[in-house]
């Protein structure tokens, strides 16, 4: 019975319906949408992974195995085991006028095991196939990067290979351009005809395995550690490989989430208000029921029924309203990412909306309703315009709301850590904007205004109307802040991008330089007149140990819940590149610690010193000891210093510098830069310099930055998208408000123009109001939406080399939002409501 | 003479589209002077308080005219009407129309303020000192009695010294009692300040206190207690 009631509430005030149903289900639209986006990615990679990875597991390691460790390998499972070899290396290649960087690809038969590549001429290119004795596949980008006309003969290393066919679509690569270098496939047969396997050059040798029974991999990692302790075996399962593929999608959905919050967070407040002067205006009707024998448990089950039917019904309309917006969105993602994901609207979406609505429903009718239920006897004799209600326990009502909040975040977020901060951050603001509010609004109300009578009344109407006030100002000041949060946060990104761009921009980087060239290359450069940059040594080495505990190998949990688990694992398994050198570069700055090149203590540790950053996410500190393995020898040594590295300058940079005299001996190739004078033609130097030698390879870095570019563009735009979600999303719900307020002022208005107020007057009373309210909201949203990009800049972007920068200009699109609504609310609600309503309603008794 | 109404008439069209009308002032004749106290009568829904708007400058009559002030409100502006309204004319509603967000000491200010800005709330506190309030100034409407309210309405009322004061029914709102009281005070005050008043009501006891007694009866003003 009381369902029915509460059905029957819903047919009575259709407006406040429309309204309340509308702002919910906006507000609800960018979370399903970024939720719709999220499934699919999740779908993707958990049925794509394998074919990613194109094995059950795959061991990567920098030297080979011996055919005995394969065997005590394939020992370790009952059932047989296939293994498919294939070797992985850089090299130049050079076809013409043209030279470019490749990376080689040799495969045995097997390879892979699952999923497939596209071909243009063959189609797809599975197991089983093999590319033949003296015949190569290249990528098709390749193609035109060499200007070749037809499928010729190509050149690599000391062998010519024919061009069978072009890569179209290759398996397992990497995500937002993980490998700005095309790949050729050949056998590894071909492959050895090259001669480019030999030492110096960055080969990786790739063991993919079909398992057929279950396996687990702690026992994996447990056995080749013990075996193989000298080979720094990286294992890759088809999970890892998936979420290394969806990493920075992740990252970007992760970040949308949020922002897709703060809207449902302006929805609810706009509903939270609606519903209070719902109920203010049903007060007669629950002292009907009451005086009709209901209890307050009753009556609280009826409008509590009441929200839950509104959720639901807010659920549906949102999965409506976002079902197309996704193809939308399905068309800016397609740009950046290779994993193929076709967004799809999925039906989990629709449930996870309509329970969000309905369980946000749910709790904001604690505080909404409840002390309703109370103040319905104790109002006869007292006025809510007087300070009388607890706050604390109007607080306390809104708590389960408030962690059901949390809890959202953190499922967006898919972080214990980024969605509660936000959400604190988010809080504290409201928590400041409300004390502030009711600081300045008692100040105001117990000032003794001196000015003019309009701007008395519209003070009176603000301080008297509190928590109206209050909550317009809330929802205020989370817009503006909104709005100038996204210009900042472009902006931080766009010098974050210009950032390697600004200084003098390297053309080449050169690696796999040997130690006997260095000299040699030295003087070319200089022949040329080509400013070179290093070569800096650069030494292979893996983490072990720090203060004799050893880094975690691999996250215990299979499947890494959150981002910070996974951001740990892939932290630590990273092998690590040494460098020493006898001075810094001028840019380069110790910041802690002790001075570069001070002799070691006697009989101490070598001195190690680390980029700042590095070391503060490795939770590093001076003086830690270090444990290393380079190519399986153990090396040790003490952090002495952190050094502010400038990566723009993009010189060789390091994580870890040693000073000479402790790396010399270990294997090792030399990295360098070089800068071109603006006439030089680079190309010409790029073919020179492989004539030369022939082993180093060139990397040109002004593209790599060009495609960067485009990547974080589409961020930007995505991000944009949101925000106007966000933005539409803030201004209906303002809107809606200020039109509930006027209308609920209107026998007011109505009684001061029978006491002799002009339509003027009550106009000049409006504006003031909502120009004070707007003003003060803006300023104060603008201050948090700086600070809020600032922290968000400091949750999500930790590893930025610019940081936060200030961007004078990010407010305006908060004020002109403002004067917006300002105008709409004046010529649409105000003008309409003050000069067409009859005075002489009053007469009428209503 | 203050004021005249002379072949006034108004009527509704109700139902939209069927255009029924009821004529509900036909044909309207008074005069009233400076000083004068009237009283109408009628049977509910017989168009006094419609009278009383459109003499208030609230609504606008169909046909014939009313001379307020040797002004034709007719021809008047709404902004010249609401200059009227505000400094020569008041109205006592049966509801006492307090706006709930301000005392009874500020809803009073809130008039006078139209008018000066000095001295606004010596003023008003002598107001409510007269209707016997000061000491209720700072209250919201919310906590204070029907008759209470009454009270500040009334004092409210007097605060722009109008010229015409109109009342509907001041003690319709309140228990018998409480609305005697209310009414002895209003006539107290409007004869000690020599006020011109029409009041509109239902008791025939009340009307008796007026100087002269009208009637409206199906649309037409008729003087005499009949
Ligand atoms: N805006 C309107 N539209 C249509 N009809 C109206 C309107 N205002 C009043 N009426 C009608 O005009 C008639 C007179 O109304 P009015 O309020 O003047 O009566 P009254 O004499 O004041 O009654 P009461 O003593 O009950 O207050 C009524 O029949 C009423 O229904
Ligand atoms: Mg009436």
């Amino acid at each position: 019975m009381l369902f029915k009631m509460a059905l029957r509430e819903i047919k009575k005030i259709s407006r406040f319906h429309f309204f309340f149903l509308i702002s919910l289900s906006l507000g609800m639209t960018g979370i399903i949408i970024v939720k719709n986006f999220k499934f699919s990615i999740e779908k993707t990679i958990n049925q794509k992974s394998k074919k990613f990875l194109g094995a059950d597991l795959a061991l990567s390691l920098i030297s080979p195995f011996k055919k005995e460790d394969l065997i005590k390998i394939k020992s370790l499972f009952k059932e047989e085991v296939q293994v498919s070899e294939s070797i992985e290396l850089l090299t130049m290649i050079k076809a013409g006028e043209k030279a470019r960087l490749v990376q080689v690809k040799g495969v045995d038969s097997l390879y892979p095991f699952y999923g497939s590549m596209k071909l243009q001429k063959t189609g797809t290119y599975k197991a089983g196939k093999s590319i033949g004795e003296d015949g190569i596949i290249i990528q098709s980008e390749l193609k035109e990067q060499l200007k070749l006309k037809k499928l010729d003969f190509l050149g690599i290393g000391k062998s010519r290979f024919k061009i069978k066919d072009l890569l179209i679509d290759d398996i397992g690569q990497n995500f937002m351009g993980g490998s700005f270098v095309p790949r050729v496939y050949l056998s590894l047969d071909s492959l050895k005809k090259t001669k480019l396997i030999q030492f110096g050059s960055t080969i990786r040798y790739f063991y993919l395995l079909k398992i057929k029974e279950d396996f687990s991999l702690p026992d994996i990692n447990a056995f080749l550690k013990e075996n193989f302790p000298e080979k720094n075996i990286r294992v890759v399962t088809p999970q890892r490989k998936g979420q290394r593929m969806g990493r920075g999608v992740n990252y970007l959905s992760d970040f949308l989430g949020l922002t897709a919050l703060i809207s449902l967070l302006l929805a609810v407040s706009a509903n939270f208000y609606l519903y209070r002067n719902y109920l203010s205006n049903r007060s007669k009707d629950m002292a009907v029921l009451k005086a009709m024998g209901f209890g307050k448990l009753k009556i609280f089950t009826i409008y509590f029924y009441h929200l839950l039917i509104l959720g639901l019904l807010a659920g549906v309309l949102s999965f409506l309203v976002a079902a197309p917006l996704v193809l939308f969105v399905n068309f800016i993602v397609q740009n950046f990412t290779p994993l193929q994901i076709i967004i799809q609207i999925s039906w989990k979406s629709f449930f996870y909306g309509s329970f969000i609505c309905m369980i946000s429903n749910a709790l904001c009718a604690l505080p909404l309703i409840i002390p309703k239920l109370d103040s319905s006897i104790t109002s006869l004799h007292s006025s809510k315009f007087r300070d009388r209600y607890s706050q604390k326990k109007g607080m306390i009502l809104f708590i389960p709301w408030a962690l059901f909040f949390v809890f959202i975040s953190i499922d967006l977020s898919s972080s214990y850590r980024n969605g509660p901060l936000f959400c604190l951050f988010i809080f504290i603001s409201l928590l400041i904007t409300d004390r502030l509010g009711i600081w300045i609004l008692n100040l105001l109300g117990k000032a003794r205004l001196r000015g003019h009578i309009i701007f008395k009344l519209a003070f009176k109407n603000m301080t008297r109307f509190k928590t109206e006030t209050l909550i317009s100002l809330m929802v205020l000041v989370l817009l503006s802040s909104m709005l100038t949060l996204i210009p900042q946060l472009n902006h931080v990104m766009v010098e974050e991008l210009s950032y390697f761009t600004k200084g003098r921009t390297p053309h080449f980087f050169l690696i796999d330089i040997q130690k006997d060239q260095v000299e040699e290359l030295r003087k070319f450069c200089e022949e040329n007149n080509v400013e070179l940059a290093g070569p800096s040594p650069m030494v292979k080495a893996k983490l072990q140990s720090l203060n004799g505990k050893p880094f975690e190998q691999y996250s215990k949990k299979k499947k890494s819940r959150t981002r910070e688990a996974e951001m740990n694992s892939f932290l630590r398994n990273r092998p690590i590149n040494l460098s020493y050198k006898e001075k810094l570069y001028k840019d380069e700055i110790i910041v802690k610690g002790r001075a570069f090149g001070e002799k070691d203590e006697k009989g101490s540790l070598p001195g190690v010193s680390l980029e700042e950053r590095y070391a503060k996410r490795l939770k590093i500190k001076i003086g830690d000891e270090i444990g290393m393995t380079v190519l399986g020898l153990p090396l040790k040594a003490k952090v002495e210093s952190f050094r502010k590295v400038n990566w723009a300058n993009l010189k060789p940079n390091f994580f870890f510098v040693f000073k000479p005299g402790v790396l010399e001996n270990y294997p090792q190739t030399f990295l360098g830069t070089t800068f071109h004078d603006k006439d030089k033609r680079p190309y010409g130097f790029q073919m020179k310099l492989l004539d030369k030698f022939p082993n180093v390879s060139s990397i040109n870095l002004k593209r790599n930055i060009e495609k960067t570019r485009t990547i974080f563009n589409d961020i930007v735009l995505s991000f944009r998208t949101m925000t106007f979600v966000c933005l539409f999303v803030g201004v209906f719900v303002i809107w809606t408000i200020f039109q509930n307020q006027i209308e609920q002022r209107i026998p007011d208005y109505n009684l001061l123009k029978t006491l002799g107020f002009s339509p003027d007057h009550l106009k000049k009373i409006g504006i003031a109001e909502v120009g004070l309210l707007i003003s003060f909201a803006g300023l104060f949203g603008i201050l948090v939406g700086y600070l809020l990009s600032y922290s968000l800049v400091a949750i999500f972007f930790r590893n930025m080399n610019e940081g936060w920068s200030f961007y004078p200009w990010a407010f305006l699109p908060a004020v002109l939002s403002k004067a917006l609504i300002a105008f709409l609310v004046y010529r649409f609600v105000f003008k309409k409501v003050i000069e067409e309503k009859a005075p002489n309603e009053l007469l009428k008794g209503y | 003479m203050i004021l005249k109404v002379e072949k006034l008439k108004k009527s509704y069209s109700i139902g939209g589209r069927r255009k029924l009308s009821i004529d509900v002032l036909k044909d309207v004749n008074f005069e009233i002077q400076k000083g004068e106290t009237i009283a109408i009568l009628g049977d509910s829904g017989s168009g006094k308080s419609t009278l009383l708007s459109i003499i208030g400058g609230l609504d606008r009559a169909d046909s014939g005219s009313v001379t307020f002030l040797d002004k034709e409100l007719g021809n008047l502006s709404e902004k010249e009407l609401t200059e009227l309204r505000a400094d020569s004319l008041s109205i006592v509603f049966q509801e006492y129309h307090l706006l709930p967000h301000l005392t009874a000491l500020e809803n009073i200010e809130i008039v006078l303020e139209l008018h000066e800005t000095h001295e606004v709330r010596k003023t008003a506190l002598r107001l409510l000192n007269q209707v016997g309030l000061q000491e209720r100034a700072s209250h919201f409407p919310s906590e204070l009695s029907g008759g209470e309210q009454q009270r500040v309405a009334i004092a409210r009322s007097l605060a722009n010294n109008p010229q015409l004061l109109l009342a509907d029914e001041p003690s319709g709102s309140l228990d018998q009692k409480t609305g005697t009281k209310v009414i002895d005070l209003f006539f107290d005050l409007v004869k000690e300040r020599k006020m011109t008043l029409i009041l509109v009501t239902h008791g025939r006891e009340l009307a008796k206190r007026c100087d002269r007694i009208f009637h409206l009866e199906e649309g037409v003003l008729v003087q005499g207690d009949q």
